[in-house]
């Protein structure tokens, strides 16, 4: 909650200058020129962070397309194949298979699905490449963001206490 | 023909499986290589087999004093000290009665404002703020849950102590529950690290209150139902879509928030409240006739304000032609996948 340091206070003259051009509006450019001033820092994209990760240890991961290509590919090649006939025994069998199956297998009446977190991972990773965020205050927070944020637990305002 | 009966019994008995299918115990292959590695027991707990019977206070009929801690960065921002009645059949209140800050141990009665305040926003706070099972299924999918040994009480109540294990790692929630009529009287959600972010604790508990004079929450206040008619609708603009689900959330709730009740001077909103069967995330738009717009319905980046001293994450930007709002206590990225993934319905 405390107030940025790095946020220098603008000079007299020129919060003179600002206030009098009454209710105009900055652009949104301008806001987000101002942030990005202020950063400081910038989060490099995920594909410069592998390189450099790449240079300084030698590592190799392959890319997401490569690494789900060869999966598809070995799971086509590792898919067992199972010659049916007309016998009970491998009717039996199919019965049994189909019973163990419904019983063990991992969807269910409960489970559509089971979490699989590198593949999130690398989605989220992937989504977010484009995206620059900056953190600021909860102050600086437009007020639609706090009034929100309140309702989910965020900490009330503590001026005007009785 | 006694194979074929025998076939008959085989597949019955599959499709008479225990409906309180344990996680666990029924993946295999790769999918349980990774969740052995994320849902290794730590010692002094055990997974449980089935999921138990939880239920929110304001599922139950009972009066509940509670504290409420908000945590920026691991350190305590704020307490709240409250009084949740519930009568079990759907209504309930939530009540503010004093405030703590950080470092002081004396409470203050809340101000007429902050009670009008925390009055206003009582359906989001009850329903939304806390972990609460809002759906068994996902809340199993998403979370590996364990019971944690030792002897526990909570408002003087001897409570069992669950923990839930998020399998995306967005952190862990505990829960405490009274056995005896599966009510939670404690949670805290944590952060990947195990820091809390959020923490909510019963002081004393009423199951037989006196409901007089109560003045039960208005579920309506300020929200509709989505109408999902866009522009046409009530909402006045067409919602941008959310195409992830992120970290297992799911189930959605969408809402039309007549913002300018709540927040002066707002348009209305389109709330999207998304939950991963414990936890809930809202994600929020108005529209924004600004220059934006002039990009068309594709831009190559956004650039988004956050910030996590809020005791939840909230980040806020523009996303194509909207004003976009991500809240909710999970980390900021995979708070910022629903805004990234927002696209043109």
């Amino acid at each position: 909650m405390n107030p940025d340091p790095q946020h220098d206070a603008l000079p007299e003259e020129l919060k003179d200058a600002l206030q009098s051009l009454g209710g105009v509006q900055a652009p949104r450019e301008l806001a987000d020129r101002v942030a990005l001033a202020r950063l400081g820092q910038v989060q490099a994209p995920a594909e410069l962070r592998h390189r450099v990760e790449l240079a300084a240890f030698g590592k190799v991961q392959a890319p997401a397309v490569l690494q789900e290509r060869v999966a598809a590919e070995v799971k086509k090649l590792t898919r067992p194949i199972l010659p049916f006939g007309v016998t009970w025994r491998r009717t039996a069998a199919a019965a049994i298979l189909v019973g163990i199956g419904v019983m063990f297998g991992p969807w269910s009446g409960s489970t559509e699905s089971v979490p699989n977190r590198e593949a999130y991972l690398m989605e989220r990773d992937a989504l977010l490449e484009n995206v620059f965020v900056i953190e600021v205050p909860a102050d600086e927070l437009s007020e639609a963001s706090r009034s929100l944020a309140a309702g989910f637990g965020a900490p009330l305002p503590m001026e005007g206490a009785e | 023909m006694i194979h074929r009966f025998a076939w008959l019994l085989l597949l019955v008995f599959a499709a008479c499986r225990p409906d309180g299918y344990s996680y666990e115990s029924n993946t295999s292959g790769e999918d349980q290589e990774s969740l052995n590695s994320s849902a290794s027991l730590d010692p002094g707990e055990s997974m449980l087999s089935e999921a138990p019977l939880v239920l929110a206070p304001y599922e139950a009929s009972m009066q509940m004093r509670s504290e409420v801690k908000v945590f920026d960065h691991g350190v305590l921002s704020q307490s709240l000290m409250e009084v949740q009645t519930a009568d079990g059949a759907g209504q309930f209140a939530l009540e503010l009665i004093a405030t703590k800050t950080s470092g002081s141990s004396n409470w203050i009665p809340a101000s007429v404002a902050q009670r009008f305040l925390h009055e206003q926003r009582q359906h989001f706070l009850v329903r939304f703020r806390g972990p609460a099972i809002h759906d068994s299924t996902l809340a199993q999918r998403n979370y590996s849950w364990r019971e944690l040994d030792g002897n526990f009480t909570v408002a003087d109540i001897p409570v069992r102590r669950y923990r839930l294990k998020s399998l995306y790692g967005i952190g862990d929630v505990i829960f405490d529950v009274d056995p005896s009529t599966h009510v939670m009287l404690a949670w805290t959600i944590r952060d990947p690290a195990g820091t809390p972010v959020l923490r909510q604790t019963a002081t004393e508990v009423d199951y037989s209150p006196d409901f007089q004079g109560i003045s039960w929450a208005d579920v309506n206040v300020a929200t509709e139902a989505y109408d999902g008619l866009g522009a046409q609708g009530s909402l006045g603009f067409d919602p941008l879509k959310l195409t992830s689900s992120g970290a297992g959330f799911e189930n959605s709730e969408q809402k039309t928030l007549s913002a300018d009740q709540l927040f002066a001077g707002q348009s209305k909103i389109h709330l999207n409240l998304l939950n991963d069967g414990v936890r809930t995330v809202a994600i929020a738009q108005q529209d924004e006739d600004g220059v934006l717009k002039s990009f068309g319905t594709e831009v190559q980046a956004i650039t988004l304000h956050h910030s996590e001293d809020t005791g939840v994450t909230v980040v806020e930007g523009p996303v194509l032609d909207k004003f976009a709002y991500a809240i909710g206590p999970v980390p900021l990225d995979d708070l910022l996948l629903f805004l990234a993934s927002l696209t043109v319905a």
